[in-house]
């Protein structure tokens, strides 16, 4: 491996930017150079991710320090599509068939419920009321028991259903994993 | 009151006069060099060198305004006193508002009041950032 200082600012990122890429497959990564003001610009998409992933957050807070401390003339800003900064030519990209948990997969989401045995109510499927808590999906009308479609810690591809009263007591999971792939719903893994 | 603190107060002051001459361009220019210079202030009051950083910005070929911003970015980093939401938002403030100074002063774009207030208004926030940071 290169040591840090005989690389150019685009190998660094194209490195530290793949491993984020693999570890947050959810994640699209766009990176590019804006020469007018002089800055490399990172993008992360979709924005509940940017705003929200606390993980995301920590990885590339840390790539973006360790660039700053390697390249002392240079300057980077990680942005989501909030920002008023905007790539226009694309250098590097990362998972850009990234699969977005918002509502298009929520559908699917549904779909798989039954089969798992949850106590479905209404007309056979979970009333598609929710509110967004920190990027989790909260269902309503679930047996009068309110449940939440959360994030796996690791894996944002994979949602986890559990109980409102994960957050008093996180041991208590109700349901099983359900992973959510582009197209159709892959595969639920028993708990 | 240190050179570069005074400075940043007079800028911030001249982009709220500007503004309400409705002079935009020259208001996103004054807050910008408001928020460069109070983070000149910063840099010196917690040690770094003017004159250190002079030379570093001659040796690298690079304007002041990078080296000024990675210096800053790094320090901000190093303390851990942030909020996480907030270090963010810093580390994308200075290049956006840097931006709209690239904007009003080398393009042919017409400037409005909205771009003028928001101008000011990352600005103070900037500086509020780094005044609780750095307190």
């Amino acid at each position: 491996m290169l040591p840090l200082s005989s690389m150019t600012p685009i190998k660094f990122l194209k490195k530290e930017l793949e491993i984020i890429a693999k570890k947050f497959p959810n994640v699209h990564i766009k990176y590019g150079f804006n020469s007018a003001i002089d800055t490399h610009i990172v993008e992360l998409l979709p924005i509940e991710e940017y705003n929200d992933n606390k993980e995301l957050d920590n990885a590339w807070i840390d790539v973006s320090m360790k660039f700053l401390e390697a390249f002392e003339n240079e300057d980077i800003a990680f942005i989501s599509s909030d920002s008023s900064l905007k790539i226009s030519e694309v250098i590097l990209e990362y998972n850009e068939n990234y699969t977005p948990l918002l509502f298009p997969y929520f559908s699917q989401v549904q779909a798989n419920l039954s089969p798992l045995g949850f106590p479905i109510y209404g007309n056979g499927i979970v009333v598609p009321e929710y509110n967004i808590l920190n990027s989790d999906y909260v269902l309503n009308g679930f047996s009068g028991l309110p449940a939440i479609l959360k994030y796996h810690e690791s894996y944002r591809n994979i949602l986890e259903l559990m109980s409102l009263d994960y957050f008093v007591n996180p041991i208590n999971k109700i349901a099983p994993t359900i992973e959510i792939t582009t197209g159709n719903t892959s595969h639920a893994m028993a708990a | 009151m240190s050179t570069f603190l005074e400075k940043s107060n007079q800028s911030l002051e001249s982009a709220n006069l500007l503004a309400k001459e409705k002079l935009y361009s020259s208001t996103v220019n004054r807050a910008y060099y408001a928020s460069l210079q109070f983070v000149l202030h910063i840099l010196i009051k917690t040690g770094d060198d003017k004159d250190e950083i002079a030379n570093q910005c001659k040796l690298e070929k690079k304007g002041t305004h990078i080296i000024v911003l990675n210096r800053i970015k790094r320090k901000v980093y190093k303390l851990r006193k942030y909020d996480t939401q907030y270090f963010k938002w810093f580390q994308n403030a200075l290049p956006e508002l840097k931006e709209d100074r690239n904007i009003a002063d080398y393009t042919d774009n017409v400037l409005v009041l909205e771009d003028a207030h928001n101008s000011i208004e990352k600005a103070k926030s900037i500086i509020e950032f780094l005044n609780v940071t750095f307190e």
